[in-house]
């Protein structure tokens, strides 16, 4: 979408450039043996791009559980692509957004659930290597290489709490936010 | 220099379209959610066979007293006091005997803020054939109030009321946990 809508500005103005050329008069009209030039300036640009997309079994969402008590490890991944074609160093950060709350209005801490990121396939690092728990914080969870390359990662969420919690769907939102260096 | 000015009307138009169309922060966002399933369950420690001997055959002799523990756990607990909580019957009567038990004390397994099991009397009640409380819900403080998790103590003893042939009688003891809602 943002390709085409760049595209179609291009375009007018172009067209703009076009119409003011067509009119501009020319120092050689009429004179025999003469030439005439117009002289027209394109300027090509590809459009700098910078995006991430999200990848789960569940098509950008997760689900973790069943969580019992003493029922072990229970783990979800989301799989981070970033599309890039520019050449400077960026870091992804991870910002959760709500608490995890389920429909009866029970919360859950962010501290029962955690994650772990792993390092690029092209050369970025992680910064959570270990199980990390949940913030309310801004976390940067990811930094690519040094010439900020198009990468991917993977972030899996567990729960591993020992005590019971109390039975319910609990939500939260977590933005995955590019930011260059 | 008409020429001049188109191209610097041209320059401005790039630089505009530049500056409007620059990628901006990428962010996406997703849901995660934390799937916890209902759970009531209450296990006991005899591995299901507990032998009551009377030490005399005339009314008022008593047996030994079993004692057997219970791990209970529950995540959705009625708020408040849930007053038969836990409760026994008797598949069947005994002839001439009584079956009495008593509820012991109750450890938390979980945080101060879970709700709690209380005795329902003092000393040992009869048992039948319908049930009969042993010990009630406390109320836990916040969202632990839904919380149950720990250990009950029961006791057991049986008391003839009359005179008793020898022999062994079997009955089956149900023991109930509810949840109150």
């Amino acid at each position: 979408m943002k390709h085409s809508s760049f595209r179609s500005k291009i375009l007018i103005a172009s067209l703009l450039l076009f119409a003011l050329t067509l009119h501009a008069p020319t120092a050689s009209f009429g004179q025999a043996g003469g030439t005439a030039n117009q002289t027209v300036y394109f300027i090509i640009t590809i459009d700098p791009a910078f995006s991430l997309e999200l990848k789960s079994s569940e098509g950008g969402n997760v689900t973790i559980g069943p969580v019992l008590p003493n029922g072990g490890t229970v783990l979800q991944t989301q799989e981070v692509i970033i599309h890039t074609n520019q050449t400077s160093p960026y870091r992804i950060k991870q910002i959760v957004q709500d608490s995890f709350v389920n429909e009866r209005g029970v919360t859950l801490p962010l501290s029962k659930v955690k994650y772990t990121v792993t390092n690029g396939l092209n050369g970025g690092s992680s910064n959570a290597s270990g199980p990390t728990q949940l913030t309310d914080q801004e976390t940067v969870i990811f930094t690519s290489n040094s010439r900020g390359d198009a990468d991917r990662f993977t972030i899996s969420y567990f729960v591993d709490e020992k005590k019971i919690i109390a039975a319910g769907k609990y939500h939260a939102r977590i933005d995955i936010r590019g930011e260059r260096s | 220099m008409p020429g001049s000015k188109n191209l610097r009307t041209f320059i401005l138009v790039a630089i505009f379209l530049g500056i409007i169309t620059f990628p901006r922060i990428p962010l996406n966002a997703f849901i995660v959610t934390i799937n916890a399933p209902p759970v009531l369950s209450i296990i006991d420690d005899t591995g299901g066979f507990l032998l009551l001997s009377f030490d005399g055959f005339s009314p008022g002799s008593e047996t030994n007293v079993g004692v057997v523990n219970y791990t209970i756990q529950s995540n959705t607990m009625a708020t408040g006091t849930v007053a038969d909580a836990l409760s026994a019957r008797l598949s069947g009567p005994f002839t001439d005997i009584e079956f009495k038990a008593s509820a012991g004390s109750f450890t938390n397994a979980g945080t101060p803020d879970f709700s709690s099991l209380q005795s329902t009397s003092a000393g040992f009640i009869t048992i039948g054939i319908a049930d009969v409380a042993l010990a009630s819900k406390q109320p836990g403080t916040g969202d632990g109030d839904v919380l149950l998790d720990g250990t009950i103590t029961v006791n057991y003893k049986a008391v003839l009321s009359t005179d008793h042939a020898a022999g062994i009688e079997n009955q089956s003891l149900i023991v109930t946990l509810k949840d109150g809602q």
